[in-house]
């Protein structure tokens, strides 16, 4: 891309007699972060925010009352100006330019044609042309998908949703299982061998379930656990640093507050009966 | 009015098949409210779950109905003023994210609407027939978090879409 289509114009620019309060009105009007300095149409340097910034009095009462006298409003542009600037043509490539921008101290580089400035192209201008290049080059997509597979139904609507965001952008699914905890004193009725035997059954057949609901050629993962299920979802997005926590409406009410990344809430879904 | 789209699933419909029928419903028109301030992140965060256009954007700002502006004794502005001067300013605030969303493919209309947030968010998506909304969650300390958890609440709670909550604080960038 050439730089006269990134490039920002018509551009204002500064006389060097200009004192340096008016360069800096100039600047916040112009929205850019450098202004050319031009005698008649020639280009003599350029002034940046950041130097003009260097100019405002010490924030210390005692410095500043010695300082009045080199102020931005007694200062002249040519006193705080760069005089030696690297313009560069509007016919230029862009990379060009942000190769010059990477490796220097300015914040913005003068479009020059024929010794006149035409434009200016700043960090803001070169991004904007460079994002949308770079998105399409790698698109913007989701790694990892985390689907909070409720304890109320066995048809959970998260799932559904989960698993066609997952194979849209091919990201790792995992599909967690919170189950209720079990009644306390359980173990005491029934020991705790039994208790054991139960909680393994469980965690098994959610296990089997949700491994059967994985689609082939999907790259998930199956995890059943026991415990609150709004702190284990947030905890595993949290572990696994998951892009996306699928949920059903209830569920991602409780962790909408608190997750580390968006929820997709997921309302229960209207079931029709083929046969009606 | 049209009726809001609510994703039906057959009996016995597998879940793949069931995926399909979301993507489809959840790609087609996307109503995204975007706070007051303007936060873009959860724009961000659609493209990202998108996965780029087509679909067609509604960026939607919601703002509690104002009773005009009185100065002393003087009423200087009636309501309907005052929300088009809210109104002229919020939309110039939101062009410029529109502007970007329209150059990357999508439709995009733009939108100030008055009234209570949570009903007027999903009166919208009625109207709209959206089939996901995107909405920011706001953070806070006592009363403000509960004001602002409330209508949050009330979207989740009555949506008949899915809903993508994006945090505006706390969470890492799109």
């Amino acid at each position: 891309m050439k730089i006269k289509v990134a490039m920002k114009s018509p551009v204002a620019t500064v006389e060097p007699g200009a004192t340096a309060a008016q360069a800096e009105t100039l600047l916040a009007a112009a929205e850019t972060r450098g202004l050319p300095v031009v005698e008649g149409r020639r280009l003599v340097g350029m002034v940046y925010r950041r130097d003009l910034l260097r100019l405002q009095p010490s924030t210390v009462p005692a410095l500043a009352r010695y300082e009045l006298a080199y102020g931005p409003s007694r200062l002249c542009v040519r006193d705080v100006m760069r005089s030696e600037v690297v313009a560069v043509a509007p016919d230029a490539d862009v990379q060009e330019a942000a190769r010059m921008l990477s490796g220097r101290e300015a914040e913005a580089l003068p479009v020059v044609d024929g010794g006149e400035v035409v434009g200016l192209l700043g960090i803001h201008e070169l991004l904007t042309v460079l994002v949308p290049e770079l998105e399409r080059r790698w698109p913007p997509r989701l790694r990892r998908v985390l689907a909070a597979v409720g304890t109320s139904d066995r048809t959970p609507p998260a799932l559904p949703a989960a698993l066609a965001l997952a194979r849209r952008h091919r990201a790792r699914l995992i599909l967690l299982h919170v189950l209720p905890p079990l009644r306390r004193g359980l173990a005491a009725e029934l020991g705790q061998d039994v208790l054991d035997r139960i909680v393994d059954q469980r965690c098994a057949d959610a296990r089997q379930w949700l491994a059967a609901s994985v689609p082939e050629g999907l790259e998930a993962t199956v995890a059943v656990t026991e415990g609150d299920e709004a702190a284990e979802v947030v905890a595993t997005a949290a572990r696994d640093a998951v892009d996306l926590i699928v949920a059903d409406a209830a569920t991602a009410r409780t962790i909408a507050h608190e997750a580390p990344c968006p929820v997709l809430a997921v309302p229960a879904w209207r079931t029709t009966h083929a046969s009606r | 009015m049209l009726q809001q789209a609510r994703t039906t699933v057959r009996e016995g419909a597998t879940s793949a098949h069931a995926g399909r029928i979301w993507e489809a419903t959840m790609n087609q028109r996307v109503l995204v409210v975007l706070d007051p301030e303007g936060d873009q992140r959860p724009l961000l965060w659609l493209r990202r779950v998108l996965g780029g256009p087509p679909a067609d954007l509604h960026l939607l700002s919601v703002h509690r109905p104002l009773c005009g502006v009185v100065a002393g004794e003087r009423r200087v502005a009636y309501a309907h003023q005052a929300e088009e001067a809210v109104r002229g300013h919020t939309l110039a605030r939101l062009s410029p994210a529109a502007a970007r969303l329209k150059d990357e493919g999508f439709h995009v209309a733009t939108e100030v609407r008055f009234g209570d947030p949570g009903a007027t968010v999903l009166r919208t998506a009625d109207e709209l027939g959206a089939g996901l909304i995107v909405l920011v969650v706001r953070e806070g300390r006592g009363w403000r978090q509960w004001w602002a958890g409330r209508v949050e609440h009330q979207i989740l709670k009555r949506a008949t879409v899915p809903v993508l909550a994006v945090r505006r604080h706390g969470q890492r960038a799109a």
